[in-house]
């Protein structure tokens, strides 16, 4: 197996449209060349696909108002400050949302690749998004009580936060089963291999005392002989398959008068 | 304390005696009534010394290319009779030499072996092998060789139920 040669940010920035440039051009040629590397793009591409899907679900079941209040609970955990305990900086983000604070810059979310899509080292953009889920249920309160945002238009634009929030977590789950593909040139869908249950051995039913046994070439012997007058003797050849064959032969008296 | 009667009286003496000549008369016919029709394949070869041709057809046949078989440089077959044996009946062939080849069937063995008899005679005679018990596996053959015809050799190959 080959080493990637690209490193996780850039493919992802690539499939985000964010390179330009010579370093467009560059994870391109890159790409060309590393079959390994096309793979993690797939898998990527594949796995942000899956994201989308159960983000678009899961909020469709939610309002703007709650996607909205839920956005804001999460950035205001994130921009706590580190040595404050959990539930401070909660509460003191939830008290400066209710207080309208100014719109604030949004931050780039993206797809970021869990540790079995890769091969490189974890960057720590990877924890830069770390959400604090638990959030509004600790606070005892549904997002329908938290205070409302005061404009309408900063709502429409909080709501696919919440859809990054989903990405991250249903990423960690699918970055498990989604492992990329060490073969990129197989086709999608076809299983590496097949798990087959061994099935057990046929009953073989033996009868203790069958009454007859069809010989198979045991050959032939003589039992009993009488040469009248003759001289006569038995022998035994090998025949067919080595079995033994008998052979009487006996002399003719009237031959040799 | 009276001892058991252990004499049997003479309506069950005669009652035992009945039985077992019944036994004897009809068990023979039930184990031939048991043994199925079996065919024979025999081959008469005259076999010679001096050079000449061995028969193709006994190119396949093991036995013959060994001892004291081998010692003919000539082999012919001179018929291969077909018959088929019912059980305890007798089935002749004739030989080129004037004699009989009779045959007959007389059980099938527990291991699917057949026990057969075999003699050889001039008709109403016993000038020559009076009698021969085989034990012989289908498709195993046994030979019986000897007598003198032709200026060779008779060679008989029998071959039950192949």
């Amino acid at each position: 197996m080959s080493t990637p040669r690209i490193e996780d940010t850039l493919l992802q920035r690539l499939l985000d449209g964010d390179l330009a440039g010579s370093e467009h051009d560059d994870v391109l040629a890159l790409l060309d060349e590393s079959a390994v590397d096309r793979g993690r793009q797939q898998a990527l591409e594949r796995l942000g696909g899956f994201i989308g899907d159960v983000a678009t679900e899961d909020a469709a079941q939610l309002s703007q108002a709650e996607s909205a209040s839920l956005f804001d609970a999460i950035w205001a955990g994130i921009e706590a400050p580190a040595g404050a305990s959990q539930t401070t900086s909660d509460e003191g983000a939830l008290a400066d949302d209710g207080t309208g604070s100014a719109p604030r810059k949004r931050p780039k979310l993206r797809l970021i690749e869990g540790e079995g899509l890769g091969t490189l080292p974890p960057r720590s953009e990877k924890v830069a998004f770390e959400p604090k889920l638990g959030l509004p249920d600790a606070a005892g309160q549904k997002p329908a009580a938290l205070p409302a945002p005061k404009k309408a238009a900063d709502q429409g634009a909080r709501w696919p936060g919440l859809v990054a929030v989903v990405a991250l977590a249903a990423a960690a789950l699918l970055a498990i089963a989604l492992r990329p593909d060490e073969n990129p040139g197989a086709g999608r869908g076809t299983p590496v291999a097949e798990v087959v249950t061994p099935r057990p051995d046929t009953e073989v039913v033996v009868e203790d005392d069958p009454e007859v046994i069809v010989a198979t070439h045991l050959g032939t012997e003589v039992e009993e002989v009488d040469f009248g007058t003759n001289i006569g003797t038995v022998f035994q050849v090998p025949g067919e398959q080595d079995v033994p064959v008998a052979v009487v032969w006996i002399s003719d008296e009237e031959y040799v008068r | 304390m009276n001892r058991p009667m252990t004499t049997m009286t003479t309506a069950t003496k005669t009652a035992w005696l009945a039985l077992g000549l019944v036994a004897g008369l009809v068990a023979p016919a039930l184990v031939a009534a048991q043994t199925p029709a079996v065919q024979a394949n025999v081959v008469v070869i005259l076999a010679k010394e001096e050079p000449g041709t061995i028969d193709p057809s006994l190119a396949g046949v093991g036995a013959l290319q060994r001892p004291p078989f081998n010692t003919f440089r000539t082999m012919q077959v001179l018929s291969r009779p077909r018959v088929t044996l019912q059980a305890d009946q007798d089935a002749d062939i004739a030989l080129p030499n004037g004699r009989r080849l009779r045959i007959r069937v007389q059980q099938v063995m527990p291991d699917g072996r057949l026990r057969v008899r075999v003699s050889i005679n001039r008709p109403n005679q016993s000038d020559y092998l009076p009698l021969l018990q085989v034990l012989a596996s289908p498709g195993d053959p046994f030979f019986v060789a000897g007598q003198a015809h032709d200026g060779g050799t008779l060679v008989i190959g029998i071959t039950l139920g192949s």
